[in-house]
Parts: structure tokens; sequence; C-alpha cells
């Protein structure tokens, strides 16, 4: 070997003399049975990326309708959820709407069973106090990495008796205010593939909601809620979806909420 | 992937829609999946080989990516990074294929090295000296060589593919250059020395 040569260039032309520019054929094949027996993720959390397949629509038709049915009958009802609260007034901050539940659980008895085993995020830190039965998935990629999944980036907590998962994870603000970074989130799901009443509305009208001691904020999409709280220079998200378009089948708003009061910050 | 029109798709592949067909994967269009692999599998292959060193191995590293992401595809959060992020699936798929090469090689005998490579021209030779330093390092530093090197990926686009700090990256690939020139220095010192099984 020649002193002085440049070990850079000898390795970089030596991987285009070495590179195999075509895969066997076999490879696509083989990988097309594999995926024949793959079911594609749907995570709950996947709210940019809701199908719109025409099954999809359907359901997602009948759900809107039964939240209508359900919600005339809310109407009449007027429950309340008990943690919904009042952020501090912040300056030139919108202030969000005082309304009851963000959209309308079934009204049934509380699934969220006890609360006795606290969970401490390894990633991000947070603690949550969640019934021992239910089934944790933690969170391995951060939520501001860009190559995160929606699979990856939330600690992911699945209600037993229920087809809801309620999802956890934080990100630094960026730079932003809390409502400069609100009004990103729902910018994002304006340009996501969400079916198109399905977009939410506008951040100002978001209701309000408690996470721990902090006031938080909702955003109400269909058959699924994300709930933004700041805290330190993180904004916290934690997501509520579901399995199915049945509300039967749901933990409440109001369970959730309750799950939610015990949330504890770094 | 429908058989007899593999060639026809992989051509098609490349003309630039790649964006579109992944959008229609996502919400789970089998067909512009298709074309989405039928593009995207000689480049992942070709990456593969490099730093497995080995084809069998480096079809089943391709083969679980693929499959990997017709699973998370409707889970990636941002459909821009869609090239990155299948380079990540890819060097995970990489990192369990070698463990898992890595648990039988140690069952192997040592290599023997043909004497007659001393006689070859010094091009060659010197490809044989790439090639035995490379396969000492690990699949991380073969990594970070490859997509630096061969894909010519900048210092943060290799530390966010393989999802490691930038400083870490830059570390690796010191280290990485580093061993790749002793492995050049120290066959040029000494000539190749046979080794018995």
């Amino acid at each position: 070997m020649n002193a002085g040569r440049d070990v850079e260039r000898l390795i970089a032309d030596w991987f285009v003399e070495e590179a195999v520019l075509r895969a066997p054929d076999r490879v696509l094949d083989a990988a097309g049975r594999a995926i024949d027996r793959t079911m594609q993720r749907r995570s709950g959390a996947a709210w940019r990326a809701i199908a719109v397949t025409s099954p999809f629509r359907l359901a997602a038709v009948a759900a809107v309708f039964g939240v209508l049915l359900v919600g005339g009958a809310f109407l009449l009802l007027k429950p309340s959820l008990g943690t919904v609260a009042t952020p501090p007034s912040p300056t030139a901050a919108p202030t969000p709407r005082q309304t009851a539940a963000p959209t309308v659980g079934p009204l049934e008895t509380s699934r969220a069973g006890n609360l006795t085993s606290t969970f401490t995020s390894p990633l991000y830190g947070y603690s949550i106090n969640l019934d021992p039965s239910w089934r944790t998935t933690l969170a391995t990629i951060r939520l501001e990495d860009p190559l995160g999944t929606d699979a990856t980036v939330y600690d992911a907590f699945k209600v037993t008796g229920t087809d809801t998962t309620i999802g956890a994870a934080a990100e630094p603000m960026g730079g932003k205010s809390f409502n400069e970074y609100l009004a990103s989130q729902h910018t994002a799901v304006l340009e996501g593939n969400n079916p198109g009443n399905c977009k939410g509305s506008d951040p100002a009208t978001w209701p309000a909601l408690q996470v721990g001691d902090h006031p938080g904020r909702v955003m109400v999409l269909c058959n699924y809620e994300v709930v933004f709280v700041q805290a330190g220079d993180q904004v916290y998200q934690f997501t509520w979806g579901h399995d199915t378009f049945a509300p039967a089948q749901h933990l409440t708003l109001a369970d959730f909420a309750r799950v939610l009061q015990t949330v504890r910050f770094p | 992937m429908n058989e007899g029109t593999l060639d026809t798709t992989r051509a098609a592949a490349s003309s630039g829609q790649l964006r579109d067909h992944v959008a229609r994967a996502r919400t789970g269009d089998r067909d512009a999946f298709d074309v989405v692999a039928a593009a995207v599998v000689d480049r992942l292959y070709t990456i593969a080989r490099l730093i497995l060193r080995d084809a069998d191995l480096a079809e089943d590293a391709v083969q679980e990516t693929l499959v990997r992401c017709w699973r998370d595809l409707p889970t990636l959060r941002d459909d821009a990074r869609f090239d990155a992020w299948l380079r990540r699936l890819l060097m995970n798929a990489i990192h369990d294929e070698f463990r898992r090469a890595g648990r039988q090689r140690a069952a192997l005998s040592v290599i023997k090295l043909d004497r007659t490579s001393a006689d070859a021209s010094e091009d060659v030779a010197t490809r044989e000296q790439l090639s035995r330093g490379f396969e000492r390092l690990t699949v991380d530093h073969r990594a970070v060589l490859v997509l630096r090197h061969y894909l010519g990926l900048s210092l943060d686009e290799t530390a966010t593919t393989l999802g490691i700090p930038a400083g870490t990256a830059k570390s690796r690939l010191h280290y990485a250059i580093e061993a790749m020139r002793v492995a050049l220095e120290a066959d040029a010192r000494s000539p190749i020395r046979e080794v018995s099984a």
C-alpha cells in the first residue's frame, strides 16, 4: 500500500466497484408473499394518516351518525366533564370555548379500572396512573424524530375491556408559543389525508381539559382526540384513539379525563 | 407483486411519481405499494449487499425492510421523509440480519487466504485489503462508511438515518476510516500469510 493514498477516496471507489445494482427478482416475489400475510398498522394515534378507503368512509359516516344520535341525548341530559378546566388567561391567547365534553362518549359506568399502578415514561419522563391490567408499549423514538412512526413515538396504553388505546408523547416547543404550536398541529391535520369531515376546528375553539396540575387543550377529530399540554419547554400529547367506530367499545371521555388527572410532569 | 408485471413495474416506478404511490400505499393500496417496492428494491439491495457482504443476508434484509415498510407505512408521520425513513428501516433490518448471522459465523472456521493473491495486480490486492479491513468492522461502522462514502449522505443525514447523534456518527466514521487505513497499511507492511483452519 502506498503511503499517502487517500483512504476515503479508495473506499468510495471500492464501493462503486463492489456495488450490485440490481436485486434478484426473487426478493420482490418473496417480499410480496410475506406482505400478503401482513396487516398494515393503523394505530389509534395515526390521526395524520386515517385511511380513506371506501369501507373507512362508510364507517366514518356511520360513526358520525352515531355521534349525532348520542350527542342529541347528551345535550338533553347536559352532563359535564368534571375535569374540564379554564386555562390561565395567556396574553393574546384565544380563550377556549368552555363547552362540556369535546365529543360525546357512551354514557355508561367507568371502564378506567383501578388507577393504582404508576407508570413513568423512560423516554419522556412524565408519570401516569394506570390500571395494572392495561398493556403498556413503550415509545422507542422521540416524537420530534422525523423518522418516527406513530407506532414508535407514543407510549401506548391499551385499556382492557375496551377498544381504546391511550397514547402519550412529548416534544420541544421548537421556539413556538403554545398557541402557535397548536396552530401548527391543526395545519398538519388540514394538510393530511383525513376525511374532509375530520379536520378539526380552529384551535381557538378547542376545549380545555385539566392534565395533572396543568391546563390542556383538546383537538377533536372523528373518533379521535389529542390533548396538548405545555410543561416547561415541552408539549405533551395524550391521545384517545380506538380500533373501531363503535362508541360503546370506547373508554369514555370522562374516564379518559380521569386518567389524565393523574399525570405528573417532570 | 403480480408475476409477469415486475419488470414493467420497475420501469414505471422510475417516472418520478413515487410520492403519489407512497400516499396511496399509506391508505392500503397494495398495487401502489407494489410500485413503491419495485422502485426502491434495487437501491435497498445495493446498500444491504455492500454493508453485509453477503447476498443471502442482503436479500433477507431487503425483504424484511419491504414488509416492515408496508406494515408501518400508514403510521409514517411525514410523507416527505419517506426515503430517510425507509433507509432507517433498512438499517434496522441489516442490524438484525448481521446479529443473526453473527451467531452462525461463530461456528465457522477461519477462512483460508489464497497465496496467489500476493502475485495479483496492485489494484486487486488493494481491493482484497479493503475487503478484509471492511469485514473486520462492526455493522455500525460499515453502515456509516457506506452511507457517507457510497450514498454521499452528509453527517447529519447519516446520523438521522442511523438514529444517532451527529457527534456519534462523526466519531464512528473517524474510527471506521482509521481502521481501514490501519488495515491497508498493515497489509502493505507484511506479505499475506496463509492461515490454517
